[in-house]
């Protein structure tokens, strides 16, 4: 779990992966070969037991979702954009700036989404939620001199790290998709049975940017992306559209806005779940969207399969999942790693 | 000819194909066709992809899709209606009411509350289950259904005709002859000719891309219906059913290249092929994504006038079907050779 923790304590969002894909080199480097592509993407490949004729990969997205600084009013606030964050969740709430006023000496800066108190908002705005272009981070300054000297438009905004374990379950900020990469990491740590790449993709939450080079560079004959996914499973919510249940295994997904899984794999997937005795869920609802998406169908397309963790408060400043779920994550692609043959017709050589 | 697309037709809605579940429509459409090629074969992402020439020029890329729109099953709730979601773009409107089918054959209606509120989460199927397990019974989270109905001709001569799916079924049987039609005559090519079944067109045009990429054709023709104007208050479109086969000019999707164009209007001039001009200002079409696959290409879009599109009864003209056939048969037989 410690590996988790520091994986989700990592503050890079979309655009600005480079820290966290140098922490995950530090621990692949020496069990993998690796690269980085013109965008920043971090290619592996892991020598299995055997080769294989065709090209299987593994992705999953290093970019969590953040702030940036689009503008320092006169009043020294700063107008924020957001990078896959709902406005609904960051009212009140304390966020850091990594501040890139000295490149030489990088220092956070502490800042609040002020919300006005309800005591002064009539009754109408009290149940509004303000748009990002209306909501102000205070940093602490009351002008803009002072503000440029501690902040830079295109600057990054990170929630704080919280992660920790509570009841059954961990909450942290980034379980999406830092759960992703925890897995592909303790595959790359370990031996596989198969000849296999393992993607960190970069700028998935800004359209899936990232994995349109990989799957373009790597023209897969497979792939499977391990992904964090939106969990309602809680009182109030109608059980229809509670979509999955944390704690209750691997959400397998047989569609979602972005790509349609064919209905073969899926039950291939599925029934290779029962089969190993791991436990696992659909995820019942069509929303969201991920990698999938551009292995599917960039270049010639191969045939994806999601597998995904359940994760509460998706895109919010502490998400819940569980770890349980998460190590059901790794069983199944040991799984399918060593039942390859089900997936794809191979040769081996 | 005429007998041959209505039976066609009637083939075609012994199978479902919402979108991204077209397996089975797509091994039925190969069993009739792969007698009349040169190769035919499924790619990663599901198209049936058709050849008819070897090595005998520039490659052709004809291209349309075989999906539908339909609905997929996320949940079922406690009193036994089953929640979906759609795939594509689906007019509720018209679509509430509907007797749907699913692909192993269970019967329901597509409906929701009469007071209630028309959204697709407040909609439901009912398939006559007492209880969620009764419901799940029957069919499955990520089953796929679609509205059902029967095929048939009417108007003066009969010469209009209403089918579930029209959209793209009608461009699917017309590909079909015009592929039996070329194969058979045998004609002296001038192009490797690549006829493309594509998938999942409703949701964007997906399946065309791959399809364009792993063939890389230096042309490409999408083959759709494409909305008209002469029923009331419909606006102010070119194109008209009873007019012929559409050369398109321009969709949301696409921009036809000019020489495209005048060959395919050359081409039907001198076979005295009836067509007409089509501008379309939304909706998107395979062309699009051809176009876009790999380097320089000339894409353009030959298209069957359709009314009501995207609604349980769809209405073309048979004629029109019968112009698009040729078209695209002449359009072979003469080469494309432009540059």
């Amino acid at each position: 779990m410690d590996l988790l923790k520091q994986l989700c304590d990592i503050c890079s969002s979309s655009g600005e992966e480079s820290y966290i894909r140098d922490f995950i080199i530090k621990q692949v480097s020496g069990h993998c070969d690796y690269y980085v592509d013109k965008i920043g993407n971090l290619i592996c490949f892991k020598k299995g037991k055997n080769s294989l004729s065709k090209k299987i990969v593994y992705s999953a997205h290093m970019d969590e979702v953040g702030f940036m600084v689009e503008r320092i009013e006169d009043d020294g606030t700063l107008v924020m954009g957001s990078i896959g964050v709902s406005p609904s969740v960051v009212g009140g709430k304390s966020i850091r700036i990594r501040s890139t006023v000295n490149p030489e000496k990088i220092k956070w800066i502490n800042g609040v989404f002020g919300l006005g108190p309800i005591h002064m908002l009539d009754k109408e705005k009290r149940n509004e939620v303000p748009l990002f272009k209306d909501l102000r981070l205070d940093i602490g300054v009351s002008s803009k001199k002072e503000a440029e000297k501690l902040v830079v438009p295109g600057d990054y905004g990170y929630f704080f790290n919280n992660f920790s374990p509570f009841g059954n379950y961990i909450k942290s900020k980034a379980l999406d998709d830092r759960i992703g990469c925890y897995v592909l990491i303790q595959m790359i740590l370990s031996e596989i049975e198969f000849d296999s790449w393992f993607v960190f993709c970069v700028m998935e939450e800004i359209g899936c940017k990232g994995s349109s080079a990989t799957a373009y560079e790597l023209k897969p004959d497979m792939a499977f992306i391990i992904e964090g996914t939106t969990a309602a499973d809680i009182d109030g919510t109608d059980d229809v559209s509670k979509v999955c249940y944390v704690g209750n295994g691997p959400v397998i997904s047989f569609a979602d806005r972005g790509t349609i899984y064919d209905p073969f794999c899926v039950s291939k997937l599925t029934s290779l779940a029962d089969k190993s005795n791991i436990p696992w869920q659909y995820k019942s609802f069509v929303s969201g969207g991920n990698d999938a998406r551009s292995y599917q169908r960039v270049a010639g397309g191969c045939k994806v399969l999601s597998i995904s963790a359940a994760v509460r408060y998706l895109h919010s400043q502490i998400s819940v999942a569980s770890f349980e779920d998460v190590k059901s994550i790794i069983s199944l692609c040991r799984s399918i790693d060593k039942n390859m043959s089900v997936f794809i017709s191979h040769d081996k050589t | 000819m005429k007998i041959q697309i209505i039976g066609l037709l009637n083939n075609l809605n012994e199978y479902l194909s919402p979108t991204g579940h077209e397996h089975n429509l797509l091994n039925f459409v190969k069993s009739v066709i792969q007698d009349y090629c040169d190769e035919s074969y499924f790619d990663p992402i599901g198209n049936l992809i058709v050849r008819i020439g070897t090595e005998c020029g520039d490659r052709v890329m004809f291209s349309t899709h075989a999906d539908t729109i339909g609905f997929i099953v996320y949940a079922a709730d406690d009193k036994g209606f089953l929640r979906v979601s759609n795939l594509g773009y689906i007019d509720l409107i018209s679509t509430i009411g509907r007797h749907v089918r699913f692909e192993n054959g269970v019967d329901g209606v597509f409906t929701c509350e009469k007071d209630g509120n028309k959204k697709i989460t407040t909609c439901y199927v009912d398939i006559g289950a007492p209880t969620k397990e009764e419901a799940l019974a029957m069919v499955s989270v990520g089953d796929t259904c679609s509205v059902v109905g029967d095929v048939y001709t009417f108007g003066k001569n009969s010469s209009f005709i209403s089918a579930p799916f029209l959209d793209n079924r009608i461009a699917v049987a017309s590909q079909i002859l015009a592929i039996k039609k070329l194969y058979e005559n045998k004609f002296d090519l001038k192009n490797e000719i690549y006829f493309v079944f594509s998938v999942q067109e409703e949701l964007g045009l997906r399946g065309a891309g791959p399809a364009a990429y792993s063939i890389n054709p230096k042309y490409g023709i999408s083959c759709d219906v494409t909305s008209v104007s002469d029923t009331p208050e419909s606006g102010n479109l070119f194109q008209k059913l009873g007019n012929g086969a559409c050369i398109k000019l321009m969709d949301a999707s696409v921009y036809c290249n000019d020489r495209m164009v005048s060959f395919l209007r050359t081409v039907s001039e001198d076979n005295k092929i009836k067509s007409q001009s089509e501008i379309l200002f939304a909706g998107g079409t395979d062309a699009g994504k051809i176009q876009q696959s790999r380097g320089s290409m000339f894409v353009g879009g030959i298209s069957i006038p359709t009314r009501y599109i995207h609604s349980p009864s769809e209405v073309a003209y048979i004629d029109d079907c019968i112009s698009v056939i040729d078209l695209i048969v002449s359009s072979c037989k003469t080469g494309f050779l432009f540059e």
